[in-house]
């Protein structure tokens, strides 16, 4: 007989190494799983995973997709610490993908770059905003449980991009569900140069980090997020507004996911036009959580977590092309990161050890 | 009562970073006994029934339970031994039955629903050890005392042999605590024995046949309780004799500092505090004496602003006159100088996640002095808190550390400095030295009486008696949610208080 014994560790390991290990696990077993449907895990590991490091058009992909998460993520990772569990970022990311839309189509087309971009910018970071907020007032006011609304609220998000671009907003010319093409200037790809990057979304990524890495260590407000976030009961029982905290976490993490979503339609190689919502995202909101997860739920490791997580989506896609049609890899690659990275959780705060007839010892983690 | 011995301990030590937790230390524990283990808090009780029941792994030592060698690594070897710890905080699942809760996990109760047998079986393990709860309603509707009864149920009900009570009886009124004893001379009396964790000296000659006294992880002498007295129990526990003594004047009366009128205050559906008024003057201690469970948690967060009262109003003096505060926030409450020293400090007074400094900024961030409206000056925050580390004297690595690597006792020294710096003209008190050893317990003490001969108001609320009556100008009785009496503490007779608390039960 052998058995478990799970005791806590005296002093937890750090994120970086759970989080490092766990990606390293997950990529192997996901790579081992595809043994099933007989694909040869190095050739996927080499064509999935080293392809695109060595292309531009790789490289390109890859931040497409990562800066995406790295704004979702750095959203999700205010929500987390106020202790709110917004798993709503896909649906606050295709509101922001709304806003562009409207701004650049519909409100001013004919505007300059200039004024167009960060008006898509900021119109989506409202727009996200609001979606969350609705799920934090909802909280605040009614104490209706954050993961239930904003998972219900992302369906809600899917439904009126779906109803946009198959009705008022379908485009005459053609029969796809699709909106009319974006102007030219509202392409965000047209400032990056031979480096297909989204140059505006990196500034506007790189400041949300800087952002709220400064909000959540050095101002009252990040204080109060931390402190509701991380005992609620002594944060009232000392004046704290639980209310205000849950209200503008929601609204800021709703923001930077509608931030991502103007990047996803606009910020592609594609052409910028708004799309069916499983086109636009295709579950980032969801694998964002991951992104902030890995993090250790700190804004700063998020840069790279979310870069990492991009290029790993970007393999399963590859894969899925190139060696296993019909088959989900992506699903495969973060259902299997997700399960590693809850047990990696567990070892990183306990030692597990397995015994035989209670005899031998065997230390693991 | 039978001489065979249902636990040894031999050796134990159990070393944690920078401390040795148990050094050496040898315990048995006869079958059909109650053995008291007594200890200052961390003197190492716990730790060594944490061994015992395979919560720690001890560092080196042997055990034997029924004379034969064992190795306990988990809970589940404990109980298949027949040990069982009684948590100081009952773990049960809120939502579900008592009689759910017992079965969760036994084989015996049957593979879905507990069956009617099950239940027929349990119900006469209860009636014939006179553990008596419902055992069909709702966890969330009983009692902390009921809910301690179904964790004793569910030792009984797994065939527990050895029964491990930590600080049960902190929380229990004085017929709860004989309903207790009753159960626990019934369990020895049929094969079983017992360990009574404590640090209350009077518990040991209540309830034990035997004690084991423990100081700094050492044992320090096992007797016959007919054999042993008060004080050189408290001598052995403490090493020498501290009399605590706190210099004492009487109260200089003032203005009215505090005035509550006719407040009702309202917990799940239940109205805990029933239409209590009273005034606190400046530079008195209103002590306010009762049993635990009886309103006094929900007169003190509707003072605090935590807790919305269903009638009745509250008045604070603010620059001489009284100001109806009854519907202003927490955080006007604290800035107006009302300052509040939690009964569970894990809980309420600090957030264990943050660091030291962080925890001393708790409800600061809506001052301006040490926190402007939006930025936080960290240089300044750290030195500000290390100059009050070291003015209070709290032992800490330093201000960065995570706060929860601190002992009890500076926990609470950390919220009482930070309390104090608030420059506090009310402070409310709810048990401020529960389950703090000695020294910092006097530590307390000596900060209220210096804070109240400054002129600052003190509402103090104990379930400690002696704390009440060394401390208090004034001694408020609290029962059943109502004012019983409010007595000088002059004309006070412990006695007559006493009765009072628990007249109503």
């Amino acid at each position: 007989m052998l058995r478990f014994v799970i005791r806590r560790r005296e002093k937890e390991l750090s994120y970086a190494v759970s989080s490092a290990v766990a990606i390293l696990v997950s990529i192997i077993l996901s790579l081992l799983i595809l043994l099933f449907f007989r694909i040869n895990p190095i050739m996927a590991f080499v064509k999935g995973f080293l392809g695109p490091l060595i292309t531009l058009h790789g490289w390109a992909s890859i931040f497409y997709n990562g800066l995406i998460l790295l704004l979702c993520g750095v959203g999700l990772v205010i929500a987390f610490r106020a202790g709110v569990w917004n798993i709503g970022a896909e649906g606050q990311l295709l509101m922001g993908a709304i806003a562009a839309t409207w701004v650049a189509i519909y409100l001013i087309p004919d505007a300059p770059p200039l004024v167009l971009i960060p008006a898509m910018f900021a119109l989506g970071f409202v727009f996200g905003g609001l979606w969350g907020l609705i799920a934090g007032i909802l909280k605040s006011e009614l104490n209706v449980n954050e993961v239930l609304s904003t998972m219900m609220l992302n369906y809600v998000a899917y439904q009126l991009v779906y109803y946009l671009v198959m009705g008022p907003w379908a485009n005459p010319l053609t029969n796809y569900p699709v909106s009319k093409p974006f102007p030219e200037n509202a392409w965000l790809l047209r400032f990056s140069g031979p480096l297909p990057i989204s140059l505006p979304t990196l500034i506007i990524g790189i400041l949300m980090v800087i952002f709220t890495h400064f909000l959540l260590f050095n101002t009252k407000l990040g204080y109060e997020i931390r402190a509701v976030g991380s005992n609620p009961d002594a944060a009232r029982a000392y004046g704290i507004s639980q209310r205000k905290v849950i209200v503008i976490s929601m609204f800021l993490s709703g923001g930077m996911a509608g931030l991502a979503g103007v990047h996803a339609v606009a910020g592609g190689l594609l052409m910028p036009q708004l799309r069916r919502p499983e086109q636009i995202s295709r579950g980032f909101g969801f694998i964002a959580i991951l992104v902030a997860w890995l993090a250790g739920i700190n804004p700063i490791p998020v840069i790279f977590t979310s870069i990492l997580m991009g290029l790993i989506f970007l393999a399963g896609y590859v894969i899925q092309v190139l060696f296993a049609r019909g088959l989900g890899v992506t699903n495969v690659f973060t259902g299997v990161m997700l399960l590693v990275l809850s047990i990696a959780d567990t070892f990183r705060r306990y030692r597990i050890s397995i015994e035989f007839y209670g005899l031998r010892r065997m230390r693991a983690g | 009562m039978s001489e065979e011995l249902a636990v040894r301990m031999i050796g134990i030590t159990k070393r944690f970073p920078g401390v040795i937790a148990n050094d050496n230390v040898d315990f048995e524990l006869r079958t059909g006994e109650i053995h008291v283990l007594l200890g200052e808090n961390g003197a190492g009780k716990t730790t060594l029934m944490n061994i015992l029941v395979g919560l720690y792994t001890k560092d080196s030592g042997e055990i034997y339970v029924w004379g034969r060698k064992v190795e306990i690594l988990s809970p589940q070897d404990a109980l298949r031994l027949g040990i069982y710890m009684v948590p100081q905080t009952p773990k049960l699942v809120r939502s579900m039955t008592v009689l759910e809760n017992i079965v969760i996990g036994l084989k015996k109760a049957g593979i879905i629903l507990p069956t009617r047998r099950a239940k027929k079986w349990i119900e006469d393990i209860a009636k014939s050890y006179y553990v008596l709860v419902d055992i069909d309603a709702p966890v969330y509707r009983l009692s902390a005392s009921e809910q301690k009864r179904v964790e004793i149920l569910k030792a009984l009900v797994r065939h527990a042999k050895i029964l491990i009570f930590d600080e049960i009886t902190a929380t229990l009124s004085p017929s709860e605590k004989a309903d207790m004893l009753k159960f626990m001379r019934k369990f020895v009396r049929s094969g079983g024995s017992i360990v009574f964790v404590t640090h209350k000296i009077g518990e040991v000659f209540e309830i034990g046949d035997r004690v084991t006294i423990m100081r700094k992880g050492k044992v320090v002498g096992t007797f016959d309780v007919s054999e042993v007295t008060a004080d050189r129990l408290t001598e052995l526990m403490f090493g020498r004799r501290i009399v605590v003594d706190v210099p004492r004047e009487r109260a200089m009366p003032r203005d009215v500092a505090l005035k509550v009128k006719d407040l009702w205050v309202e917990n799940d559906g239940f109205q805990s505090v029933r239409g209590i008024s009273f005034s606190l003057r400046f530079g008195e201690i209103l002590g306010v004496a009762g049993i635990a469970g009886n309103g006094q948690r929900e007169l003190i967060e509707a003072i605090v602003g935590i807790r919305k009262p269903s009638r009745g109003r509250i008045y604070v003096n603010t620059n001489g006159k009284l100001i109806d505060i009854t519907d202003k926030p927490t955080g006007w409450r604290i800035k107006n100088g009302l300052s509040y020293i939690p009964e569970d400090r894990i809980r309420y007074g600090i957030v264990p996640g943050m660091s030291v400094a962080e925890n001393l900024l708790l409800g600061f961030q809506g001052c301006g002095e040490i926190v402007n409206s939006f930025v936080i000056r960290w240089d300044y925050v750290r030195s500000w808190a290390d100059s009050i580390i070291r003015r209070y004297g709290i032992v800490a690595p330093s201000v960065d550390a995570p706060v929860r690597h601190l002992s009890g006792g500076n926990i609470q020294k950390l919220i009482v400095a930070r309390e104090l710096e608030r420059k506090p003209r009310i402070i409310v008190a709810f048990n401020p030295t529960l389950g703090l050893d000695v020294r910092s317990m006097k530590y307390v003490w000596e900060i209220l009486i210096r804070m109240k001969q400054k002129g600052v108001a003190i509402l103090l609320v104990s379930e400690d008696l002696d704390e009440i009556f060394r401390l208090s100008d004034r001694i408020l009785v609290m029962s059943e949610g109502e004012v019983k009496g409010i007595f000088d503490r002059e004309e006070a007779d412990i006695n007559v208080v006493g009765r009072l608390m628990s007249r109503a039960k």
